[in-house]
């Protein structure tokens, strides 16, 4: 932990302030998507020169809002109508380690969703050796800011969520998804 | 009094929350690792002990709960359950709290596994860690199993 002399500034997310990308209903949808490539930055990495854990979170939360933009949520969502996603639940499994710099390639699958959820799996991989870094299982909900409650998505934003759903309903579903923790004793 | 081990406890710092001043889901983590951390320098395995044993722990799996929001300068602390053992992992649960409150901001529950760093590869516990550890987690025993233990994600029914 470092304290300056000036007060820390909230650290700004990589796409804050850009807008979100048209939809083209006739678009075909990528299974899975691959929105973001961010590269291991100084600023992420610990002690052992290794990508902390806490940062694999943070680049999920990235890709999030890479999705968030390709299905039409930006800034203007949020702070005009009064909507955003919330994060109520998260599981990562952490399978290898990142060294600074790395190239990486996240996807992104969306495993389910309903009225005013999204059940979200990201893969973080390493670009050129294809290894699989980290895994990052999510439920977002979809809530009105201003009651601060659950609320449906508008109907155009379920249109495209259930979209991305019935193209991604094609893809296996991952090995980590669903998992729990807990020491598994042979015998 | 609480058998729970208070691991962490500091003000969310201003470069840890979004638009709102609330802290950012990623920083809870941030929080929880600082608290695996503060497990860690209890069972003597801080700086010098990792020098001396050649171990450290590493997170496999990892799994949070959100429940409240917390705004940037409140002092909150970890406290720790250890919810199993073997000889080489150890399957912990944190909860984040307001500074003395009971209520509960947010739950995670990690499985951690010793390493030795010169591989780096799963290794046991040094006798004198695993020692600690153990005295730690007997009066966690008879401890209730907490709300958001073993969870795995998916929609309601």
């Amino acid at each position: 932990m470092t304290h300056s002399d000036t007060p820390a500034k909230r650290l700004s997310t990589p796409l804050e302030g850009t807008p979100a990308r048209a939809w083209d209903p006739s678009a075909a949808i990528a299974t899975p998507l691959k929105l973001y490539n961010p590269q291991v930055l100084p600023e992420w990495v610990d002690y052992n020169g290794h990508m902390s854990e806490s940062c694999y979170l943070l680049v999920f939360g990235d890709n999030s809002d890479a999705f968030f933009r390709y299905i039409g949520i930006d800034e203007t969502y949020r702070d005009v109508r009064g909507f955003s996603f919330y994060t109520v639940e998260t599981h990562i499994h952490n399978l290898r380690e990142a060294a600074l710099g790395a190239p990486l390639r996240l996807s992104l699958q969306l495993l389910d969703a309903d009225d005013k959820r999204m059940h979200l799996f990201h893969s973080l991989t390493h670009a050129e050796t294809g290894d699989l870094l980290a895994t990052g299982e999510q439920m977002l909900v979809h809530v009105d800011m201003a009651q601060g409650r659950a609320a449906p998505m508008p109907e155009w934003l379920h249109a495209r969520v259930h979209a991305v759903k019935a193209a991604h309903s094609l893809l296996a579903r991952p090995k980590q998804a669903g998992a729990f923790i807990g020491i598994r004793r042979k015998n | 009094m609480s058998a729970l081990i208070k691991t962490w406890s500091g003000p969310v710092d201003t470069a840890w929350v979004d638009y709102n001043g609330h802290l950012r889901d990623a920083f809870y983590l941030l929080i929880f690792s600082y608290a695996s951390d503060g497990l860690m320098d209890l069972i003597g395995l801080d700086d010098a002990g990792r020098k001396a044993t050649g171990h450290t722990f590493y997170a496999l799996e990892t799994h949070l709960n959100y429940l409240l929001e917390v705004k940037a300068g409140v002092p909150v602390e970890v406290r720790t359950q250890i919810l199993a053992l073997d000889k080489k992992r150890v399957d912990v649960y944190h909860t984040l709290h307001v500074h003395e409150s009971d209520t509960v901001l947010a739950a995670n529950e990690q499985m951690l596994i010793n390493i030795d760093s010169s591989g780096p590869k799963s290794t046991p516990f040094a006798p004198q860690v695993e020692s600690r550890l153990r005295a730690l987690f007997e009066p966690h025993r008879s401890l209730a199993r907490p709300a958001f233990a073993g969870r795995a994600i998916a929609m309601p029914i």
